[in-house]
């Protein structure tokens, strides 16, 4: 577990080293969701839950409270939406798909609370926030395609040698 | 672990949410985005709160500090509004730019400071279609 929420803070470091796409701080591509999504579809909703409560403590710890908020906010939604996927629409989505609700979902939370914390002004951003959680899910969905069969290796051969 | 490896990596529905995210995202840069406006204005609010609504056409360059924790400072010049400095951690604000359009908006998250522009047009209602 503790690998997981290393390797969710570690990408959302890493994210902060790319100087932002557009002008606004919640625009990233959210590589820190596919530990999020890969915990939900392989572990089950508590881990994933468990990720998204130390990415929103990370935050808390690195960027502020309205930061904590928004992430907490984001990362929760998000959350919802992954476990509602993975549980009662298993076949229904490819990775592009389940990526673009998960990164969709995560904006309009952080959204949600931005607008409660700053004001209706913050709301103009809305188009914006969609169109990079169109293009963020797509990406992190496509990332995840492709690490999800290296991170189960690895998760099955620690889990085998723990046992030992 | 079950069946996931099954999947592809697009699918129909995919190519439905796609396009629904499209329309979605064409219809709130609709709501959201104003007719442009001959004299744009600056609206500064903090806190959730209109702080300043400044007229971009009529005022002369200056430099606004807000006393906002932290410390906040808008510089306007030839007719643009930008941040030019903010005594935060991750300074996102100054890289926002300059705004001059109508929506343009930038943010201070930790400040909770917004600036949107925004028309000043009297006959706004003719905006408003469909």
């Amino acid at each position: 577990m503790g690998m997981f929420c290393a390797l969710a803070m570690g990408l959302s470091f890493l994210e902060s080293l790319i100087p932002p796409i557009a002008p606004v701080p919640a625009v990233k591509p959210g590589f820190s969701n596919i530990v999020t999504m890969f915990c939900v579809s392989s572990l089950g909703a508590p881990y994933g839950l468990a990720v998204t409560l130390f990415k929103a403590f990370f935050a808390l710890i690195t960027r502020g409270s309205t930061a904590f908020f928004m992430s907490l906010a984001g990362g929760l939604l998000s959350l919802l939406v992954m476990v509602i996927i993975f549980k009662r629409f298993k076949n229904t989505f490819g990775y592009i798909g389940i990526g673009i609700l998960c990164a969709l979902f995560h904006n309009i939370g952080q959204l949600a609370v931005s607008v409660v914390i700053l004001g209706e002004a913050m709301l103009t951003l809305t188009p914006l926030l969609l169109l990079t959680g169109l293009v963020a899910g797509i990406v992190t969905g496509t990332v995840f395609k492709y690490t999800l069969p290296v991170l189960s290796k690895a998760l099955k051969t620690n889990t085998i040698t723990h046992k030992e | 672990m079950k069946n996931i490896f099954g999947r592809n990596l697009i699918k129909r529905s995919d190519v439905f949410v796609i396009f629904l995210t499209l329309l979605l995202i064409f219809s709130t840069f609709l709501i959201f985005r104003h007719t442009p406006s001959q004299n744009p204005v600056a609206v500064v609010t903090v806190d959730g709160k209109v702080e300043k609504e400044i007229d971009l056409t009529l005022q002369e360059d200056c430099i606004i500090t807000l006393k906002t924790d932290p410390v906040v400072t808008l510089e306007i010049r030839e007719h643009t509004i930008s941040f030019v400095d903010s005594r935060c951690p991750d300074h996102t604000c100054e890289k926002m730019g300059v705004l001059n359009n109508v929506g343009d908006t930038a943010a201070c998250i930790p400040a909770k400071v917004i600036v949107t522009v925004k028309g000043a047009d009297k006959n706004d209602v003719d905006a408003v279609v469909g």
